[in-house]
């Protein structure tokens, strides 16, 4: 499953800090929203599931996106399991 | 607790785009609970900032340069201490420590205490004797060679692939990209800081700094690592924040334990893709960024002084992540009268 690193900072205004390198980044609502559900340890069906309820959306758009945003996280080295942690 | 009144004399007040290290950490003694401090600056040139800068700088003296001889500027010290009575020293260019290094000894006599590293400990950390540092310490450092003309290098060119970096002794590094470049460089950083020229494999990866303090038993007074967060043309932080990191911090620890590193220092080390840290130098002394240690909550101006005066320090264990420092510039108007006086009296 993926992790968000322990030590990344996630304010409620959705700027990210990450300590270790010094980078910030700033999330718009929804990938807030997205990233606050992996990090509170959520499957992509769990998280499917609870945006599912609450927007309207298609799961086949949601996955493209959720997984392009994923490979962002991953290669801006905010996660844990990108095969070098 | 009632501060400790101390003169503290320091050079470094070229608060330039370039900037030495005095303002900083004149304004990590001014924050001090703990010293009183009298601020006498050492300057080279009358267009330095500091002189200027009277809420930080009390009493300012023209200082002849390093080259002209040991016995010049002890001549010029030993003035400057019978009207101000210096307790503590801190020079703060690379490039006047070996001078006070060697007159620590007579400074101590005349009663100004310094906290420098030993000739030994800055002798190998030098530039051109980098690979041997890091083989000695177990220390990851690119490879590079000094040379002492274009042609030694034409000798050894085969050993490196381009891009290298070609440094200068105590200042400067450009990268160059083929042989010609290398020429051209050397040419220019040895007509400002004379032979010889280093030319070190170019790691390719994210600069990190770490600033830190030792204090000659191999204790780590104080460490803080940051990023550069914004380069100037230069090459020199005009932006940076600092950083949550156990590597660097453990690297730091242990050169500082096994150099038994006495007073101030600057890592300059390169993180490459691979997370692999490498120091490419060195610098000994406090940094102009000190502020930043200072502010994140470790004061090393002040342990600093506090250590050259006998004084017992409790090493920092914490700073705080994150903290940012962003360098503005700042048209300071000056009185003529003022650049009269330290131009024809060498005082202000």
């Amino acid at each position: 499953m993926l992790k968000i690193k322990k030590n990344i900072a996630i304010s409620d205004s959705g700027f990210v800090f990450d300590p270790g390198t010094g980078d910030s980044y700033t999330l718009n609502p929804t990938g807030l929203e997205i990233i606050q559900l992996i990090k509170s340890g959520k499957s992509y069906e769990e998280i499917l599931q609870e945006m599912s309820a609450k927007y309207e959306m298609d799961g086949e758009s949601f996955e493209r996106y959720f997984y392009d945003f994923t490979s962002m996280l991953k290669q801006m080295r905010l996660t844990e399991n990108h095969g070098e942690d | 607790m009632e501060k400790i009144k101390l003169n503290v004399a320091l050079s470094g007040l070229n608060n330039i785009d370039n900037p030495g290290p005095g303002i900083p950490v004149i304004r990590g003694l001014r924050d001090s609970l703990k010293i009183d401090a009298k601020i006498i600056g050492l300057v080279y040139d009358n267009l330095e900032p500091g002189p200027y800068m009277h809420e930080l700088v009390d009493k300012t003296y023209k200082v002849p340069y390093p080259s002209d001889g040991v016995e010049p500027l002890l001549e010029r010290i030993r003035y400057i201490h019978e009207k101000e009575h210096i307790d503590v020293l801190i020079p703060n260019f690379d490039s006047e420590l070996f001078t006070f290094m060697k007159s620590e000894k007579i400074l101590k006599e005349m009663g100004i205490r310094t906290f420098l590293p030993t000739l030994q400990q800055f002798e190998e950390r030098h530039k051109s004797n980098l690979p041997q540092y890091g083989e000695k310490y177990g220390v990851k450092v690119p490879y590079s060679e000094p040379i002492g003309s274009i042609m030694d290098f034409k000798k050894i060119e085969d050993k490196f692939d381009y891009p290298v970096v070609v440094k200068g002794k105590f200042y400067d590094a450009y990268i160059a990209y083929d042989f010609e470049q290398v020429g051209i460089y050397f040419n220019k950083i040895a007509a400002k800081w004379g032979l010889p020229i280093v030319i070190q494999e170019f790691v390719r990866g994210t600069e990190v700094n770490v600033v830190a303090l030792g204090d000659g038993n191999g204790n780590t007074v104080g460490a803080v690592p940051m990023r550069k967060t914004y380069i100037t043309d230069k090459g020199k932080g005009w932006g940076g924040i600092t950083l949550e990191d156990p590597v660097m911090m453990d690297l730091t620890h242990k050169i500082i334990l096994q150099t038994k590193w006495r007073g101030g220092m600057e890592l300059e080390l390169i993180r490459t893709s691979a997370n692999e840290l490498y120091m490419i130098e060195i610098n000994p002394r406090l940094p102009a960024w000190v502020y930043l240690a200072v502010a994140a909550g470790q004061n090393l101006p002040e342990a600093l002084v506090m250590l050259a005066m006998g004084k017992k320090v409790k090493p920092f264990t914490h700073y705080e992540v994150g903290k940012m420092f962003i360098r503005y510039s700042y048209d300071m108007i000056c009185d003529l009268k003022e650049f009269e006086q330290l131009s024809t009296k060498g005082e202000l």
